[in-house]
């Protein structure tokens, strides 16, 4: 009896005893880091000659395409900045679908981010609840040839009550809204979608096409990558709840659900889906866009677009690509901000994260090998003199290592060699373009949603319940559109819509404009 | 005073390991409850944001939202509480009745493969079903009836039907087994007595069968009950393939929270979702427990 008693006092003492030593080699560990952490920051601060290199943890997103060559390229990177910069950085790249969460999560944990790419309304909220750094110093001082590049009135459309909180992508910062399709079905089926102009025209098209190939869905799309309709003719001043219609053309916010342009295009897209236009599945199905046109039933995709967008989707599509402009480009806040680079709060290196942003702007030597890999590896020089690249022989598309789809993510692509197919002089076009595009009245303008958090979060709720629906043709706009609107109302649009005009009007007053 | 102390020490001791997993896991976190009633900046940290009282509740009751979700988890956890019972106990019974020894043990494994599965994989069993394209339902059987297809992902008429079927299967086979045994223990000489007296089938199920299960009963009952606010998260989430349209019969508590977090990225927000969770949750076994103790007092909890 005596043994067992003092059998269990052993064994309980060697439990407790594990478990207090489990706790305390953490505790030990999350130690070190910290004051790892502090000793860099007081190098740097000194100033030594012999500087150490620092790591990095960089933040991008893919569509899923085939990246297995990134670590190859992560090493050219790293082998690249290391003498200029004295920093290394790991590219952590997160499929798009569930990048939002994956931030989310980083920015709860005290993880080390450094560079992070951040899309859409993300950097507003983000911003409004300080998980970024302000950047207007750093900017200053380690990014002065971003600013030049960028151009203070672009910059501008990334400020968050004052202070830049992100940098846009050179890029297409305007934004037209198109009609993707594959050339070779139509041309197989005799569709004529070259010469459709309109929604009408493409109807006419998909008629032919629902007769001759029943199977094939005109429209593909999947439940990740969001709603058919999250852009179109309106400036969406950040989330959707109350824009400017029209392309902003006045300074006028509205409720986008309940205006006749949305309720078109919504009964439109219901009578299509009962057609049978659109894929069946659109709501429900994950698969991602590349993989659903692998199948030969999906003839094309609404999104938007810029001067190399045919061979972009061309190239991730696998297919030859036509479009067709449905709605004109234009530049509002929204689409500069589509695509910026942030630093987050928890950054261990924002000197060095700007830095290397900085040479992500400039270096064209970087810049080509994060947007299309190691040259003789994933591209091969095409034509010297006119910096034209392509696949080496034996890959395509479907084959290749290296998601080279992904250039207006990274920094400055207009620096960078241009890709096969398209024009020689396409980068000049894409300055054209957005030198040309359709302003907003709007733009410059952000909306600082800090005093409608609740609302915003009501409406994004209802959102969620009910727009892929309404927007995919899925769900009866004539029963459920009234419930929408509703909805939407009881969470307080009205409210975002009132704060978001008098932040406007502010605005306008305060830089005259009309 | 001592003596027992000493006596009892290393018992206590034994229990140190757990007890400290207990304090670190379940109870230091919920100082975290207190980002709900703060306007939560991650640069400041949870202590450096300033206080916004009840304002980050408000965004759950400008919609329904919060009645819809507690309702749903509710009627549902009560729906299957009552139907796994029920269930359960009629397979346990026709599964004692089965005289093949090989067939009985073939039907239990069979009965219990369902519960193995992870939520992920029985959800496209049912996208399997229910899929607008491709799905059974659609492409087989309405079409062999000459009706058209539905989009059942887009109907949310069908899924409180759906969700708790899909749960009986997964489950069913499951809470069987542990009636089962409770019944292969009873003595052989009631039912022997029974057939003495010329007692029918279904007379011995409700004189013998069933008053000797119900302590069994009893405790798989109080066992869900204690655990309501955990509803199924993979059942509600994974197989409506969280799909918008039908969010007002499938969102529980659980995967409002989630999806809070997820989408909504405002942590104040959805710590406020969670600390109303716990609440409703925390009062729920209070009342179940408060229920028991009228109906059997050697089964509360305390």
């Amino acid at each position: 009896m005596k043994r067992k008693r003092i059998a269990a006092l052993v064994m309980a003492t060697f439990m407790a005893v594990s478990a207090l030593t489990g706790c305390g080699q953490s505790g030990e560990n999350g130690q070190k880091a910290e004051t790892g952490e502090e000793d860099v920051k007081e190098s740097a601060d000194s100033e030594d000659a012999q500087e150490e290199t620092v790591q990095l943890e960089l933040y991008a997103i893919s569509f899923g395409g085939n990246n297995d060559s990134l670590e190859k390229v992560n090493q050219a990177v790293n082998d690249y900045i290391r003498p200029l910069i004295h920093a290394e950085v790991k590219l952590n790249i997160v499929n798009f679908g569930s990048y939002a969460q994956q931030v989310n999560l980083m920015m709860s944990g005290d993880e080390q981010v450094d560079l992070m790419l951040s899309t859409g309304s993300l950097t507003s909220t983000l911003a409004g609840q300080g998980a970024l750094s302000g950047l207007d110093e750093l900017l200053a001082e380690y990014g002065s040839d971003i600013i030049g590049i960028m151009g203070e009135d672009v910059l501008a459309s990334c400020k968050y009550g004052g202070v830049t909180y992100a940098v846009p992508t050179n890029r297409d910062l305007a934004r037209s809204m198109c009609y993707y399709y594959r050339d070779d079905i139509n041309q197989e089926l005799g569709l004529g979608l070259e010469n459709a102009k309109t929604l009408d025209d493409i109807e006419k098209c998909f008629e032919i096409m629902h007769e001759k190939d029943p199977d094939m869905a005109g429209i593909a799309g999947n439940s990740t990558m969001g709603c058919l309709f999250q852009y179109w003719d309106w400036d969406p001043i950040s989330n959707n709840y109350g824009v400017l219609l029209d392309l902003g053309s006045e300074l006028k916010v509205e409720n986008l659900y309940e205006s006749e342009g949305y309720v078109e295009l919504v009964e439109r897209m219901y009578d299509w889906y009962q057609k049978g236009y659109i894929y069946q599945e659109i709501t429900t199905s994950t698969v991602s866009n590349p993989d659903l046109f692998a199948t030969g039933k999906m003839l094309g995709y609404f999104a938007n677009g810029n001067p190399t967008s045919d061979t972009s989707q061309s190239q991730m599509l696998g297919g030859p690509i036509r479009h067709i402009e449905l709605v004109e480009p234009y530049m509002s806040s929204s689409t500069v901000q589509t695509a910026c680079w942030t630093v987050p709060h928890n950054s261990r290196y924002p000197q060095k994260a700007m830095e290397l942003l900085n040479l992500m702007y400039t270096d064209s030597y970087l810049v080509n090998l994060l947007c299309y890999g190691i040259e003789g590896e994933n591209y091969v020089i095409k034509d010297a003199e006119q910096g034209m690249i392509g696949y080496p022989d034996g890959q395509d598309a479907q084959s290749r290592t290296y998601d080279n789809t992904l250039g207006w993510t990274w920094g400055n692509m207009l620096i960078g060699y241009t890709w096969e197919g398209d024009d020689p002089d396409v980068h000049e076009q894409m300055t054209a373009f957005n030198n040309s595009a359709r302003r907003s009245k709007a733009l410059g303008f952000t909306f600082d949603p800090s005093n409608v958090q609740n609302e915003t979060t009501a409406c994004a709720n209802v959102f969620a319940k009910y727009a892929m629906g309404i927007e995919s043709g899925s769900l009866d706009p004539a029963q459920t559109l009234p419930k929408f609107q509703e909805e939407l109302r009881s969470a307080g649009i009205d409210t975002i819509i009132a704060e978001k005009q008098r932040q406007l009007d502010e605005w306008a007053a305060a830089n005259s404009v009309k | 005073m001592r003596k027992k102390a000493r006596r009892y020490a290393p018992i206590y001791l034994m229990a140190l390991p757990a007890l400290l997993y207990l304090l670190i896991n379940n109870y230091i976190p919920m100082g975290g409850m207190v980002i709900a009633f703060k306007n939560y900046q991650y640069n400041k940290g949870i202590w450096g944001s300033s206080w916004s009282g009840f304002k980050n509740f408000e965004f759950l009751f400008k919609t329904n939202d919060a009645w819809t979700i507690t309702r749903n988890t509710i009627l549902y956890n009560l729906a299957f509480i009552l139907l796994d019972t029920i269930m359960a106990i009629t397979l346990a019974i026709l599964l004692n009745e089965i005289r093949s020894k090989k067939m009985k043990k073939f039907y239990q494994t069979v009965m219990l493969l369902p519960y193995l599965l992870s939520m992920v994989i029985v959800s496209y069993l049912v996208y399997g079903f229910l899929s607008p394209d491709q799905g059974y339902v659609n492409k087989t059987i309405l079409a062999a009836l000459k009706s058209d297809g539905q989009n059942w992902y887009a109907r949310a008429g069908i899924w409180p039907f759906v969700l708790v079927f899909v749960h009986m299967w997964v489950i069913v086979g499951y809470n069987s087994i542990i009636y089962f045994s409770t019944l292969v223990g009873i003595d052989r000489s009631f039912y022997e007595a029974a057939d003495v007296d010329g007692a029918s089938m279904w007379q011995k199920i409700c004189f013998i069968t069933i008053p000797n299960l119900k302590p069994t009963m009893v405790t798989m009952c109080l066992l869900s009950i204690g655990r309501i606010f955990y509803s199924d998260f993979g059942l509600f989430y994974q197989v409506p393939l969280n799909s918008g349209a039908l969010y007002d019969v499938t969102s529980t508590i659980d995967t409002y929270v989630y999806r809070g977090l997820m989408q909504s990225s405002n942590v104040g927000m959805s710590s406020a979702a969670g600390v109303y969770q716990s609440l409703v949750g925390f009062m729920l076994v209070l009342f179940a427990n408060w229920i028991v103790n009228k109906i059997s007092r050697e089964n509360a909890l305390f």
